[in-house]
């Protein structure tokens, strides 16, 4: 199960999402993230579901672990439909017994709901995580916050601190599932009784993973500086970020294609309800 | 002639806990000489000062008392340090503690990029790094789904990328596998040997000091055995005493001769270090004493 968190893990390829300039890619997730907050009728979440579907084909990874990459977000987005399921109203219920009343208006917004937050993550994967480079991505945000390193933000160490946390999250989730394998050989159960004792089972989970991390993170900080690391300061890259004319053109496709969200709002579609 | 000094330890002590001065130092008034192309190997049980020594000889760890020169560079200078720990590379335990990238080729990339090396260097030092691991095609690989031994050879590469002339690995083979520590020992044998790299090998693995030139045993902080593997491994009892063992073939050979009924008859020479000087020996053996 934990196997399937896919969170900072780096697809290797070569499609143009994967050599788009970062710190493009960067806006363009920003971009993504807010408009996708504008998507307000059925037709636009439908394009959202085409848009998606575009990206998973444009990064030449497999369907099959984009899907994989879901399976985390798929409670909270359940979740989170089932709510406004029942709690949206509108003029007349299509099935009501006891007391709940469900109108066709909270199915839609459920169904919004889960589209939203699933291309909320499978668009900010796609278009960062799955396709860059921890380096390249630090390099991006210490290229795009650097007019801040004037008052004084510690750009650099911010977006280092961003590299390593991304590069040891495959390491920690294997041993999490070391020590959970290790509890279970003495007899631990993870998955029975109620919330309270389940969350209880994982104290003897955390505690070493949390311990361990410390002796972690001093050996790589050791190692780090037998690699004469002593900031940002005076640090070259083997690769330098450089923003050719093929990387605008991608650019500002995506970033149309993206903008038009907001119009498909305008054509008016018989179902479906307006968020 | 003896080859000049790249370390140079002269009357080393350290301790962690200053406070308590009574306490026994980690490195207790140790003087070592690390010589250009030499491979050393440093043994010792748990605890007896091996990492600390490490750390001590690139400047992660400054002498309470003594001195660590690395070439004629003093380690408690602080404009030394880094040209000091650039010569001085190291390469620890846990390969997955340090490793700073998710793809191996920025990863070796890392030491050039802090010493400021411009981009196209870096990218022949790291391709060239990763061709004398045998990485290269893994370079845009994930280390963490790499073998123990394949992410060993990437930190290796990681180090030699910075160019050192000398390399400490800290226990490396450790965690590895019987393949990947036999991996990992072709690879340091190769940058001895063909690149002319000097080597610092602490292990408690007694075969990996076989290959040595020299090999210094440390107990309780201190050195209290220099010599050739021969000559170390010929004192099976002490090695035995010091919580250290002697390579299986040495043993089996010192066992036999002190059996009574076996050492009454056939002389046994000390100091056999492998499975072919052992069969030489028996060969030889059964031929004057049968043939
Ligand atoms: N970070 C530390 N803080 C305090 N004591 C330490 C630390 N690291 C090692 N020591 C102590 O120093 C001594 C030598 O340790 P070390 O150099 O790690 O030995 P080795 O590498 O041979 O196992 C041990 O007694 C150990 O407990
Ligand atoms: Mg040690």
């Amino acid at each position: 199960m934990l196997k399937d968190i896919t969170l900072g893990q780096y697809f290797p390829g070569s499609s143009p999402l994967h050599r788009l300039d970062p710190r493009l890619k960067l806006v363009l997730m920003i971009a993504f993230v807010v408009l996708i907050f504008f998507a307000k009728t059925l037709l636009s979440f439908a394009y959202l579901v085409v848009l998606m579907a575009g990206l998973t084909a444009l990064s030449g990874i497999r369907v099959k672990a984009i899907l994989k990459g879901l399976k985390p977000v798929i409670f909270i987005a359940v979740f989170t439909a089932v709510i406004n399921l029942f709690w949206t109203t509108g003029e007349v219920p299509l099935v009501s017994f006891w007391r709940i009343n469900i109108y066709p208006e909270g199915i839609w917004r459920a169904v919004y709901l889960i589209i939203r937050i699933m291309a909320l993550v499978t668009g900010t994967s796609l278009l960062l995580t799955y396709t860059t480079t921890p380096m390249d991505m630090t390099d991006a945000l210490e290229a795009l916050l650097s007019p801040l390193k004037k008052i004084r933000v510690p750009v650099h160490e911010f977006a280092m601190m961003m590299t390593l946390a991304l590069r040891f999250v495959p390491t920690l989730i294997e041993e999490t599932e070391k020590i959970i394998n290790a509890q279970k050989a003495r007899g631990a159960d993870f998955e029975s009784g109620n919330l309270l004792r389940r969350a209880k089972a994982l104290i003897p989970i955390l505690v070493p993973l949390f311990v361990s991390s410390f002796s972690r993170a001093s050996e790589l900080a050791t190692a780090m500086e037998c690699r004469c690391y002593t900031g940002g300061e005076g640090r070259t890259r083997m690769k330098q970020l450089r923003l050719t004319g093929k990387d605008w053109v991608i650019f500002l496709i995506l970033l149309s294609l993206f903008a038009a969200i907001v119009l498909i709002n305008f054509i008016p579609f018989p179902w479906g309800t307006v968020l | 002639m003896q080859k000049e000094a790249i370390i140079t330890c002269t009357d080393l002590t350290f301790r962690y806990d200053t406070d308590q001065p009574a306490a026994r130092p980690a490195v207790d008034g140790v003087s070592l000489t690390v010589r250009r192309g030499e491979f050393l190997v440093v043994l010792g049980r748990n605890g007896s000062g091996k990492s600390t020594l490490a750390k001590l000889m690139n400047g992660i760890l400054l002498p309470v008392e003594g001195t660590v020169l690395v070439g004629d560079m003093d380690t408690a200078d602080e404009k030394y340090l880094i040209p000091i720990r650039r010569k001085v590379g190291m390469v620890f335990q846990n390969p997955d503690n340090q490793l700073v990238s998710n793809v191996v080729e920025e990863d070796v990339a890392f030491g050039p990029e802090n010493l400021g090396v411009p981009p196209a260097e870096i990218r022949r030092r790291v391709d060239e790094a990763l061709q004398t691991v045998g990485m290269s095609e893994y370079a845009h690989h994930a280390p963490h789904k790499l073998s123990g031994g394949q992410k060993q050879r990437v930190a290796i590469a990681g180090v030699l990328a910075m160019k050192p002339d000398c390399l400490i690995l800290d226990e490396a083979t450790a965690m590895l596998d019987p393949r990947g520590r036999q991996e990992i020992m072709e690879t340091i044998t190769t940058l001895n040997k063909k690149h002319g790299i000097t080597v610092v090998l602490i292990t408690h693995h007694m075969e990996e000091a076989i290959a040595a030139d020299r090999v210094v045993v440390m107990e309780k902080g201190r050195v209290t055995e220099e010599g050739t593997p021969r000559e170390i491994f010929s004192h099976v009892e002490k090695m035995k005493r010091a919580g250290l063992g002697v390579p299986q073939v040495t043993e089996l050979i010192h066992e036999l001769s002190w059996d009574g009924s076996l050492s009454g008859r056939y002389s046994f020479p000390s100091g056999i270090l492998t499975e072919a000087e052992a069969a030489e020996f028996f060969t030889e053996l059964l031929e004057k004493n049968h043939g």
